[in-house]
């Protein structure tokens, strides 16, 4: 895909929506200009919709990415545009392909590349704190919060692209299973099998790597 | 496999889920982020041209295809079955058409 991460990194400057970006049509109207090959109209439904597709691609993949499969967000829309009915609001539209692109992303990102480096000691640390801490509230409270976004990395890292996706969206994001299916072009039947295995694949990581650290470390 | 349930790996993945929500600010991009989609799109648009204006007539072309074949075969189902029943007449009106008229001089 074209991005063009040297322009990205020269521009740090955030921007949201602009007076010189006069959004006077709405939606439909933008959308039948391009159509009509008016491409230059498809900068208003970026620059309307672009903090809601980095907002969902925020939350699954590595904050450096985001730029890189946002853009990729929206060329999939241009170049699906025909394809859109109608049928849905446009917002919703580019959020199934927000999940779509991110759920491709770690199926590239994954290929060939199995994680295989387990947790750090302070990682494992937290683990321990965490596992063994009667009260959740006081153990939050002292816990390191790098630690817990490393150990929450780690750990989605160990599992499939469509584990991720149906676990971050439903446990970590706390979407309902219905919002999730409809993201994912998922029944919601299916969404709730893979959720249960992802977290069942989630507690058994967590598992077997404390207690093979545990092994490793018997002090 | 088969887990039972264990309140502490329970209380992790609170723990992780309130970790990732209260991570997830306000997102952003460079000034030029946008710039730069609407460059790859004009390269996809040069290498790809433009959809038909007429873009929205297809599915209707469809449509209106199914529906005309559907009035088409009722037509003729209904032609043949009036022509059996019918035979003469409808004999008598095609030979009317066509050799009505009368023969050449010398015939």
């Amino acid at each position: 895909m074209g991005y063009d991460a040297e322009g990205h990194a020269a521009a740090t400057k955030p921007v949201g929506f602009t007076g010189a970006q006069a959004l006077v049509s709405d939606d439909a109207e933008c959308i039948d200009r391009v159509l009509r090959g008016d491409i230059e109209r498809f900068s208003e439904l970026i620059a309307r919709h672009q903090r809601h597709v980095l907002k969902i691609v925020q939350g699954h993949v590595p904050a450096d990415r985001v730029p890189e499969v946002a853009h990729d967000v929206f060329v999939r829309a241009y170049t699906g545009l025909s394809q859109y009915a109608g049928t849905v609001p446009f917002e919703h539209w580019l959020s199934r392909l927000s999940v779509r692109a991110c759920y491709d992303f770690w199926r590239a990102h994954r290929r060939g590349e199995v994680p295989v480096s387990g947790l750090t000691d302070d990682q494992v640390g937290w683990l321990d704190r965490a596992l063994a801490d009667a009260s959740s509230q006081e153990f939050r409270d002292r816990a390191d919060r790098q630690d817990s976004l490393e150990v929450l990395e780690w750990a989605l890292g160990q599992l499939s692209p469509e584990h991720r996706l149906v676990l971050t969206l439903v446990s970590l994001e706390g979407r309902s299973v219905r919002e999730a299916a409809d993201l994912l072009g998922w029944t919601a039947v299916n969404v709730k099998v893979r959720c249960f295995r992802a977290r069942q694949a989630l507690r058994t990581i967590f598992l077997r790597e404390w207690e093979r650290h545990r092994h490793d470390h018997p002090s | 496999m088969t887990i039972h349930r264990n309140p502490a790996v329970e209380r992790i993945e609170r723990i992780l889920a309130q970790v990732h929500r209260s991570t997830r600010g306000e997102a952003s991009v460079g000034e030029q982020w946008p710039q730069d989609v609407m460059r790859t799109i004009r390269r996809q648009a040069a290498d790809h041209p433009a959809p038909s204006p007429l873009v929205w007539a297809e599915p209707l072309v469809w449509r209106v295809a199914a529906g005309a074949a559907l009035v088409a075969l009722v037509f003729a189902g209904s032609v043949t079955v009036y022509s059996r029943h019918h035979a003469a007449p409808v004999a008598a009106a095609w030979l009317e058409e066509f050799d009505g008229g009368s023969p050449l001089p010398g015939q």
